[in-house]
């Protein structure tokens, strides 16, 4: 697993490798998109958001370390979104040269604390991400472990209860539920390096 | 086949959740499973150990759109535009067993779905206009009780008839799914129109307030409670503006229905009363106003005050009112509405209003305060809350919290100024300034002068030829109702009524002396297309209040244009009160900018060297460009700034300049805004500044690299900034160079002279901004001593909102508290905070005096 996460860190480096690109963006752009509507972006603007923040790393994926112990992506990730995003409020509101602009106090309060931001960018992040890897482990299971896990795991139903109604013993819940959590942890941590 | 006898190990367990066990095997440990509670718990141990940073939504309780998500209805997560997401399934089966036009409608499109139910557009062929059509929803219609309910509550909704509810037309209890017809709403949720329009006025907030309580006070009257305000259930109404209030009644249904059929309490976190935990009747009105209360704190914050993925969190935090300070989120929320939002969230319902009714007029009255009346009649001199008189009487007499915002009690002590003089409360509440002068204007008690526009109009055109007569026409001297008085050199002195009358007849370099301590109001652009020295006469203390509107007339007949036609027309985009052509020196007044409208306006804007000693400058939180234009030499002595947006410098002159700022206090969120494309220079000595901003937007000092142009001849330096014997006091740090391209670090940050001796830099004095990170400096020198310091703390009580500025001085408290081995003046300055100089009101006259 550790060398899969790596592995694809590794291969973005390669600015040839553009299946690597074509993943990393999957996974990513959503997270980034995501961060930017809850930082209360118009789609427009977020979408440039994941246009600039994949540049960024395009640029300087050379100069992250990875490293299992310190490396953590996310937090790199966050800081060139985070830096990103306020380029743009900048920009955005950087009428004129000798004019300041007006809503610059507007702006200030429209602007989330760097602190929240982070628990955003947190939030999302695991959102995303867990979205991204429920799309892929869906499908490797049937549709019946799938609702035994969703409905206990995600709904916190009883297994009993769900056990009774899908026709399932107990036990084919538990191991359900915890059969489709474990592959969705494995899914998170091919692409994750703090999960 | 057998049981397992004993539990298995733990590598049998994970063989198991990896699929790898024979059949048999798998089926043993699934039957020890349906039983066996410790490795039940076993396994998820095992699961939880790799996945609990990966699911921890599931661990606990999980957040709703991580669920929606993932359980794959539609591929975004809900309330793109606030509308709930759908389940497609729900919709078909609606769809497909509505009986057709028999019903009077025609299904139209799918528009949303809630927890109980599922609403469509419809056509109503009778009356031919559109209708909304709720549905119960399919798993709900199962229920025969809660068929009942939802039909029930639904009658009792429409009984309620106001213009802030969405009026139910027909209830219809049709098998399999029953509904009901209320009438569209062309417009979008509450957080839906938010995701798209960010930014709320406040006015506009606050209506939106009342609004919600006229709309519960009629459906409490009429014996109906909501149970479930949020922003998904507020409907704004593109067209009319107004808010409507939909689905009273119905998060019942889904309460008692999730009570007989699960324990489990679900319902919208972060806008529920703490007792809708307790039983379904321990609701009452009282709740309708608490959820409100969440949502006036969504509609200033963004967030709602409870935010918890889990709801019984969010309740418990609810019920023991924890949630974040209102203005600690949102910095702009006048605090009269605070105070407001502040009872309703009391997790007591006895402790909050009684009613909506006291709701709405609690809100009025908030409203009142934060509209500023322009041209409103002066309340009569009796109303006074503050009273401050000169010198001589020496007494100072505050309401206990006059300093905060929005009473803007606003008391000026000039740095250099011998008398100390009140600015009075700005709004129709408030109070107007005794003032000794009163006696000269007797005939004007109480009342502000207005600049009359059309006398400004007609002057200004006519200036061309026909001053001489103008001046002799008006030439009366020692005339209050003339207190313009033009002064050129061996003649007579010329009183005018208006300040654009004496501009008029004024020539090059003419001296204007205003001669009145009162206010004036200005409502329109004064361009000076010469050099004047505009100066308050000896002990006098003018006021100029300017309210700018839109500059709608600009293409037509606007004489400002004529005159700047060699201009380069630096000045579009920015709506100036005085435009000044030509050098010039104004002394002893004090401007204070009052947008009518959120439009783009400042105070000043020149294109001509300037210099003001004595001033103040103030524009109002919206912030607005005070100063601006080309890089001429600016001097301020003196000058009291209070400048949320900062001092905004720059342009696109080709020549070098220079701002120097002598004495001066400037508070701002920016102390500095510096766009320059030519090299400039900014000197600062014995100046107190303060920023209270974030500094990686808003530094105390910013600069605008991209317009930075050539560098200082025989240098590398485009921008030099000294700073001397000066306090700069800022939340987070005094500079922040953003600089992608290195440019500051190679060429700039050597010559910057923010070390001077005697500075007080507030640590992290500096933070610089590049590529790798932050690189911070911790630098503290310090300056002549705590008398500065105690006469700084006099000039924060002086101004309109000493209230950030008072935070800057706590954090500065708390940042020297929390460094280690402080010594000599530092500690010493610790403990003078500590012991509250400076933070209470009551404590100004002993500082005056002492600085006196």
């Amino acid at each position: 697993m550790d060398a899969t996460r790596a592995s694809l860190l590794v291969r973005i480096r390669e600015a040839s490798d553009g299946e690597a690109w074509g993943s990393f963006s999957r996974i990513y752009g959503p997270i980034i998109y995501q961060f930017g509507k809850r930082l209360g972006m118009q789609e427009a603007d977020a979408a440039d958001l994941v246009q600039d923040v994949l540049n960024e790393v395009n640029r300087s994926i050379g100069r992250f370390e990875y490293d299992p112990l310190i490396g953590r992506f996310r937090s790199w990730l966050f800081k060139i979104a985070h830096r990103a995003a306020i380029r743009m409020r900048k920009k955005e509101h950087r009428v004129h040269a000798a004019v300041l602009e007006p809503t610059a106090r507007q702006l200030a309060d429209e602007v989330v604390d760097p602190f929240d931001q982070e628990s955003i960018w947190e939030t999302e992040y695991q959102r995303e991400l867990l979205a991204w890897a429920a799309e892929r482990v869906r499908n490797q299971v049937s549709p019946r472990t799938w609702t035994a896990f969703w409905r206990t795991a995600a709904e916190g139903e009883k297994p009993q209860q769900v056990a009774a109604e899908l026709g399932l013993s107990p036990g084919a819940v538990y191991v359900a539920k915890n059969r489709v959590t474990k592959r969705l942890a494995e899914k998170i941590r091919e692409v994750d390096d703090t999960a | 086949m057998t049981q397992l006898s004993s539990c298995p190990d733990n590598d049998q367990l994970l063989l198991l959740l990896d699929e790898k066990l024979s059949g048999v095997s798998e089926i043993q440990l699934v039957q020890h499973l349906d039983h066996c509670l410790r490795c039940q718990s076993r396994l998820e141990a095992l699961v939880n150990k790799s996945g609990r940073e990966v699911i921890p939504a599931m661990s606990q309780s999980p957040s709703l759109p991580a669920i929606w998500h993932l359980a794959g209805n539609g591929h975004r997560s809900p309330s793109e535009n606030g509308l709930p997401v759908r389940d497609e399934n729900a919709f078909q089966q609606i769809e497909n067993s509505f009986p057709g036009e028999s019903t009077g409608l025609r299904l139209l499109e799918r528009i949303g779905q809630g927890g109980m139910g599922v609403v469509l557009k419809a056509h109503d062929l009778a009356l031919e206009r559109p209708v909304a059509v709720k549905f119960i929803s399919p798993q709900l219609a199962e229920d025969p009780a809660a068929r009942q309910r939802f039909l029930r509550e639904a009658r009792a909704a429409a009984g309620i008839t106001h213009s802030q509810v969405v009026t139910i037309h027909s209830v219809n209890d049709r098998q399999p799914f029953p509904f009901f017809t209320m009438e569209w709403i062309d417009g979008l949720p509450l957080n839906g129109w938010l995701d798209g329009n960010r930014l709320l006025e406040t006015e506009t907030l606050i209506d939106i307030g009342c609004q919600l309580a006229r709309g519960l006070a009629a459906a409490h009257d009429g014996g109906v409670i909501h149970r479930d305000i949020k922003p998904e259930n507020i409907l704004l109404d593109s067209r009319s503006g107004q808010v409507k209030i939909t689905d009273f009644g119905l998060a019942r249904v889904m309460d008692e229905y999730r009570l007989t059929h699960t324990d489990v309490f679900l319902g919208s976190p972060g806008f529920q009363a703490p007792e809708s935990l307790e039983t379904v009747d321990s609701v009452d009105q009282r709740s309708d106003l608490f959820s409100l209360g969440c949502v006036l704190y969504f509609l200033c914050a963004k967030v709602p005050p409870f935010e918890h993925p889990s709801l019984i969190r969010s309740l418990q935090h609810a019920a023991r009112g924890i949630y974040r300070p209102l203005r600690e989120v949102a910095p702009r929320t006048p605090a009269s509405l605070e105070r407001v939002i502040v009872q309703l969230l009391r997790p007591d319902p006895k402790e909050r209003f009684p009613d909506a009714r006291e709701v709405e007029r609690q809100l009025q009255s908030c409203l009142r305060s934060v509209i500023p009346p322009p041209v409103s009649p002066r309340p009569a001199q009796d109303s006074l809350s503050l009273k401050v008189r000169t010198r001589q009487g020496s007494r100072i007499d505050q309401r206990p919290n006059a300093w905060r915002w929005p009473a803007w009690g606003l008391l000026l002590v000039g740095a250099l100024a011998p008398v100390f003089f009140l600015l009075g409360n700005l709004f129709a509440g408030g109070a107007l300034a005794e003032r000794q002068e009163a006696s000269v204007n007797r005939d004007l008690p109480g009342q502000r002068r207005v600049e009359p526009v059309e006398d400004t109009r007609v002057q200004a055109t006519a200036f061309s030829g026909k001053h001489k007569e103008m001046k002799r026409a008006t030439r009366i001297s020692k005339d209050p109702l003339m207190p313009f008085v033009l002064e050129v050199a061996d003649q007579e002195p010329t009183g005018f009524r208006t300040l654009n009358g004496a501009i008029a007849a004024a020539g090059d370099g003419a001296t204007i002396r205003v001669d009145s301590s009162e206010r004036f109001e200005f409502y329109q652009p004064i361009t000076v297309p010469h050099g004047i020295r505009l100066l308050a006469a000896e002990s006098r203390r003018p006021i100029f209040d300017v309210y700018l509107a839109g500059n709608e007339t600009e293409d037509e007949e606007d004489p400002d244009h004529e005159m700047e036609d060699d201009d380069n027309g630096d000045g579009e985009g920015l709506l100036a009160f005085l435009q000044l052509q030509g050098r010039t020196t104004i002394r002893g007044i004090d401007f204070q900018l009052h947008p009518v409208e959120e439009i783009e306006c400042g105070l000043i804007q020149t294109d001509a060297p300037l210099v003001a000693e004595d001033c103040g400058f103030s524009v109002p939180s919206e912030g607005i460009a005070l100063v601006s234009q080309s890089e001429v030499d600016l001097e301020f002595v003196g000058c009291r700034f209070q400048v949320p947006a900062g001092l905004a410098i720059g342009g696109e002159a080709d020549q070098e300049g220079q701002a120097t700022f002598r004495n001066c206090l400037i508070a701002g969120d920016v102390v500095l805004r510096l766009a320059t494309e030519s090299p400039f220079r900014v000197l600062m000595e014995n100046c107190t500044c303060f920023s209270n901003r974030f500094a990686e937007l808003f530094p105390g000092i910013d600069f605008e690299e991209e317009f930075l142009g050539e560098p200082f001849s025989g240098g590398t330096s485009f921008f030099q900034f000294d700073v001397q014997h000066s306090v700069l006091c800022t939340r987070e740090g005094l500079l922040v160079l953003e600089a992608d391209d290195g440019l500051f670090q190679r060429q700039h940050r050597r010559f910057l002279g923010w070390k001077g001796e005697g500075n007080l830099l507030v640590d992290p004095g500096v933070i610089l901004w590049h590529e790798d990170g932050y690189e911070e400096m911790d630098e503290i020198s310090w300056c002549q001593g705590l008398a500065t310091w105690k006469k700084k703390f006099v000039e924060v009580d002086s101004l309109t909102d000493p209230a950030p500025f008072r935070e800057s001085l706590e954090s500065l408290y708390v940042k020297l508290e929390n460094r280690q081995g402080l010594s000599g003046k530092a500690l010493e300055l610790k403990e003078e905070l500590k012991s509250g100089a400076g933070f209470c009101p009551e404590s100004t006259d002993r500082i005056s005096s002492s600085v006196d």
